[in-house]
């Protein structure tokens, strides 16, 4: 289990088919988004809301395809087609613990069957052993007493112990990878910390590695190593925590950041400072900077040409005309 | 468990629980409890209800009790067949095309379309016709093959809800195959929709069934609800006043039914929270009163 | 536009499938499929006859996919061959005299029907958990339940023969002569007072129930409690605001119910003789009469599209969003 594990992710492109009113259109979810996730270590993906972020990890469990980029694992490609074999190993090194917690367990099965089924599937665990396993994971995650709580249907627990099914699920099948889609943003705030904290823990004694996905940049600076911003589908900055906590370097992150201070204060609330234009919806045809309707330092040819990915110190990258 | 507690609860489920039981065991027990032999000659023509012959006798001097027990068997039967038959057939077609949308879906999809707008009784009027005196068996048969288009449409856009749902998500990406998502994840989350479906098609079957054969489609030497109506129909009882050889199958056709029918409300009342103790329906009345205690002051 | 192109499309291939049906199954039973539509006839027929009826259904010997169209033609140009019954009379003949008391047979009594049954379910949904909506809403779902053939028969023993208010059949006395005078007039309602009354009785709970239901729902809907805080009384804002989103779905189901209501006005027709088309099918059921019996299912299928083509266009004019094609925007 404790062997280490890289998942990149190189050059992702996603377009969705949808239609305003009658009139079709293309639009594109996610450009040219290249990371990388490790064991142990966590990278944060913070960026206001329809800015992408759910679509990668999305992607990346395949529940649904790229458009173009690819996915691997210790360098093998995990994107495209896959046999049952080796998308079941797949399944057991990458997982996904999804935002509500009120949705992601099956109303009509009883806790026990939720953890029985990733040792099932991926271990064959059967009989006593299979129940021994439930009830030590569900122990492992702070569900206690395990032998009552295993027994309890979803809407008997509250939203904190049902994220923690969910976290036990997902280490149950084995995960080296969890892509975590804002775990704790539906929870109350008194129980968030616990929840973090469980991550925390996995992350420092079982080596898992996390993609944490979250509105909060407060929440990413406590937990993750690494963070990336997303905006409009673009990665526009990412490097280490203090590297983007400290010296943001792209406007976008700059507003980030001086918005934090106020602890409640969510990112897709409007930001101060920056200009009142109008998020841009992408699509393949558009060129240039999607910020550039709301970036105060703006060039001429920031409208005309998508910035490059310049190093502006070490791991450290920024999509701006500026540097 | 819940679900059972709740029914046991309700009125109009215990009043259509109890007339479901007696009618089903006194099918069961027909042989036991019939005095006669439904089919033979066991009194005058057309004897008004005695002692004897307690619902009277047909025209051709049969014993109406023993005959409407004797019914109850096959008509249940057939209803409960052909319901079974509709409630099957809906199910996977619904399940699969909610499940796996795309092609699978147009096709189904297009094929629920075409036999809703084909109207019901024409069609089986024409197949029973064709096929000649219709028995029981395929009688049931045909009702179930072509009225399952309704509840396979009911099933796929409560599955496609379903669908949407992150623990069905989570399921896939737990790596479960497709036939397990839809038997263990999907399936137990309809489950009440597909009994108050069942109940409704087991209550269609039985009228469509009596109808077939009141007009002469079904197999006359049979013994059931629809064929009672049927001879005494041709033997103009109404007419002559033997109003007993009408009535008999009419009230148990009808009881029959409004037993279902009872049981399936209140089946849809307690599956449904919103037709339940319904708290936006609390929230108007309470302001109702209030501005009514408002315009008074 | 598109939208009613691709609903046409569909009524289209609707059609072929119920004409594909009555193709087919003549010719999956055994024997001379000629011989099995026509069977007594047959021996009356010149040999010219038999040919143009071989022509009509194309029962010819040629390959079976040109006899299929050759039977498509002749539906195209709604030739529907000759009644056995009455032969040689053409069944869309016979069809055409019966359809016009069908329809109105079906018509009055599902616009009574409808209007009555979703002012009840209105004010059961109004009356939520009163006595009235504790008894009327599950009475009218037992009535429901409980086939035409009882209802029918019920009505016609008490007040056709027992009370004898009303003609115990046809749908008119027969000693007149059709016109337009009052006093023919007034025989065909009364004989179709009983007729008419059964079916709205057969059909309210198809409108009572969903009407209830959506009312209900609507109810706890933000716009109404609005309504009803601007000071708008109870009745308009029930009528006003409530009703006539309720009322969408119902027309929707409208078509749908038709099939129904199809069902049902055939028994009725039969059980009080009354002239419309499903009288005329009990005939040609009692005879064996399978061109007859083919050319109503057509007829009917025929009158079930229309019916949903009507209300896919009450429901654009319903539906602000539909009309104006500004979809979920
Ligand atoms: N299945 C889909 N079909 C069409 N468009 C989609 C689909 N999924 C996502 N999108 C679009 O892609 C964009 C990105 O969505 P995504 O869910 O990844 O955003 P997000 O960053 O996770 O937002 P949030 O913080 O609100 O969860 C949005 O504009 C969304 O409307
Ligand atoms: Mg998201």
């Amino acid at each position: 289990m404790s062997d280490s594990i890289r998942l990149e992710v190189s050059n992702l492109v996603k377009d969705f088919d949808t239609s305003i009113g009658i009139r079709k259109l293309r639009m594109r979810a996610l450009n040219d988004v290249s990371l990388y996730l490790e064991s142990g270590k966590v990278l944060a993906v913070v960026g206001e809301s329809g800015s992408g972020k759910s679509t990668i990890a999305r992607i990346i469990a395949r529940m649904y395809g790229p458009t173009q980029g690819e996915i691997h694992i210790n360098g093998q490609l995990v994107s495209g087609k896959m046999k049952r074999n080796e998308l079941l190993k797949f399944r057991r090194q990458v997982q996904m613990v999804f935002q509500d917690p009120f949705g992601s367990l099956n109303p009509t099965h009883n806790i026990y069957h939720h953890i029985a089924r990733p040792f099932i599937v991926h271990k064959g665990l059967k009989g006593s052993a299979l129940k021994q396993a439930v009830i030590a994971q569900l122990e492992q995650v702070g569900l206690t007493p395990a032998a009552d709580v295993a027994e309890r249907y979803p809407h008997q627990l509250s939203g904190g112990q049902r994220q923690r099914v969910n976290i036990a699920r997902a280490m149950a099948a084995g995960a080296q990878i969890i892509l975590a889609d804002e775990p704790t943003s539906m929870l109350d705030v008194s129980i968030r910390i616990g929840v973090l904290n469980l991550m925390e823990e996995m992350r420092d004694k079982l080596n898992i590695g996390f993609m944490f996905i979250t509105h909060d940049i407060a929440t990413a600076r406590y937990f993750a190593e690494r963070i990336a911003v997303m905006y409009v589908g673009h990665m526009v900055e990412w490097g280490s925590n203090e590297q983007i906590t400290q010296s943001p370097k792209h406007p976008y992150t700059q507003l980030l950041i001086s918005a934090v201070p106020n602890p409640g204060q969510r990112i897709d609330t409007p930001l101060e400072g920056g200009k009142r234009g109008d998020i841009p919806l992408w699509t393949p045809q558009k060129q240039g900077c999607p910020f550039a309707g709301r970036c105060l330092k703006v060039k001429p040819e920031c409208h005309e040409q998508m910035p490059e990915v310049k190093e502006v110190a070490e791991q450290h990258f920024v999509r701006c005309h500026l540097y | 468990m819940l679900f059972f507690k709740l029914l046991l609860k309700n009125r109009q489920a215990l009043i259509g629980l109890a007339i479901l039981s007696i009618f089903i065991l006194s099918a069961l027990f027909a042989p036991l409890l019939a005095p006669h032999d439904p089919k033979r000659r066991v009194g005058g023509i057309h004897q008004p209800p005695s002692a004897e012959h307690i619902l009277g006798t047909t025209r051709l001097g049969r014993d109406i009790y023993s005959q409407v027990l004797h019914a109850g068997r096959i008509s249940i039967a057939v209803g409960l067949a052909a319901g079974l038959i509709t409630t099957i057939i809906a199910v996977v077609t619904g399940l699969s095309a909610g499940y796996f949308g795309g092609r699978i879906d147009d096709v189904i999809t297009f094929c629920t379309n075409v036999i809703l707008v084909i109207p019901q009784l024409p069609l089986l009027i024409v197949l029973a016709a064709f096929i000649g005196q219709v028995s029981p068996f395929l009688i049931a048969m045909i009702i179930g093959f072509t009225s399952w288009a309704w509840g396979s449409r009911v099933i796929r856009s409560q599955t496609m809800a379903l669908r949407q749902k992150e623990f069905i998500h989570s399921a896939e990406l737990m790596g479960e195959a497709s036939w397990r998502i839809i038997t263990v994840e999907l399936l137990p989350n309809l489950i009440s929709i597909i009994g108050s479906g069942f109940i409704g098609a087991v209550i269609y079957s039985i009228m469509t069934q009596a109808t077939l054969e009141f007009i002469g489609l079904g197999d006359p030497s049979s013994v059931s609800w629809g064929t009672m109506l049927y001879h005494a129909q041709t033997s103009s009882a109404m007419w002559v006043g033997a109003w007993w050889d009408i009535l008999v199958p009419c009230v148990a056709i009808s009881l029959f039914g409004a037993g279902l029918a009872l049981l399936n409300f209140a089946v849809d009342e307690i599956a449904n929270p919103k037709l339940r103790a319904n708290s936006a329906m609390r929230r108007w009345k309470k302001m109702q009163k209030q501005i009514a205690r408002e315009s008074q002051a | 536009m598109r939208f009613f192109l691709r609903r046409l499309s569909f009524y289209l291939v609707a059609l072929i499938v119920a004409a594909s049906i009555n193709f087919f199954l003549p010719r999956i039973m055994p024997g001379d499929p000629l011989q099995i539509m026509f069977g007594q006839q047959m021996a009356r027929m010149t040999p010219e006859t038999v040919d143009a009826l071989r022509a009509t259904y194309g029962f010819t010997d040629e390959p079976l996919i040109q006899q299929y169209f050759q039977y498509l033609g002749s539906v195209a140009r709604w030739d529907l061959g000759l009644s056995v019954r009455e032969f040689p009379k053409p069944v869309s003949e016979i069809l055409r005299e019966g359809l016009i008391w069908t329809v109105v047979l079906v018509g009055s009594s599902t616009l009574i029907a409808f209007t009555l049954g979703s002012f009840l379910g209105l004010l059961a949904s109004w009356f939520r958990g009163s006595w009235y909506d504790s008894i009327a809403t599950p009475l009218s779902l037992v009535m429901q339940s409980i086939p035409s053939v009882v209802i029918c028969l019920t009505a016609l023993f008490i007040f056709a023969l027992g009370l004898g208010w009303f003609p115990t059949g046809y749908g008119y006395d027969p000693q007149l002569d059709p016109g337009w005078n009052l006093e023919f007039i007034s025989s065909v309602a009364h004989h179709a007072v009983l007729p008419v009354l059964t079916l709205v009785v057969f059909q309210m709970a198809a409108f009572m129930i969903p009407m209830r239901a959506n009312m209900i729902n609507l109810l706890g809907e933000d716009y109404i409690t609005m309504g009803r805080a601007k000071g708008l009384s109870s009745s308009r804002v029930l009528f006003q605001y409530g009703a006539r989103n309720a009322l969408l779905p119902s027309v929707t189901t409208l078509a749908m119910a038709l099939g129904f209501v199809v069902g049902g006005s055939f028994i009725t027709e039969v059980v009080f003789n009354y002239p419309g088309i499903g009288y005329i099918m009990f005939q040609a059921i009692l005879s064996r009469d399978y061109p007859l019996i083919q050319g109503h299912m057509l007829i009917f299928t025929m009158v079930m599209l229309i019916a949903n083509l009507i209300a896919d266009l009450l429901y654009v004019i319903l539906d602000p969003r539909v009309r104006t094609g500004s979809g979920d925007a």
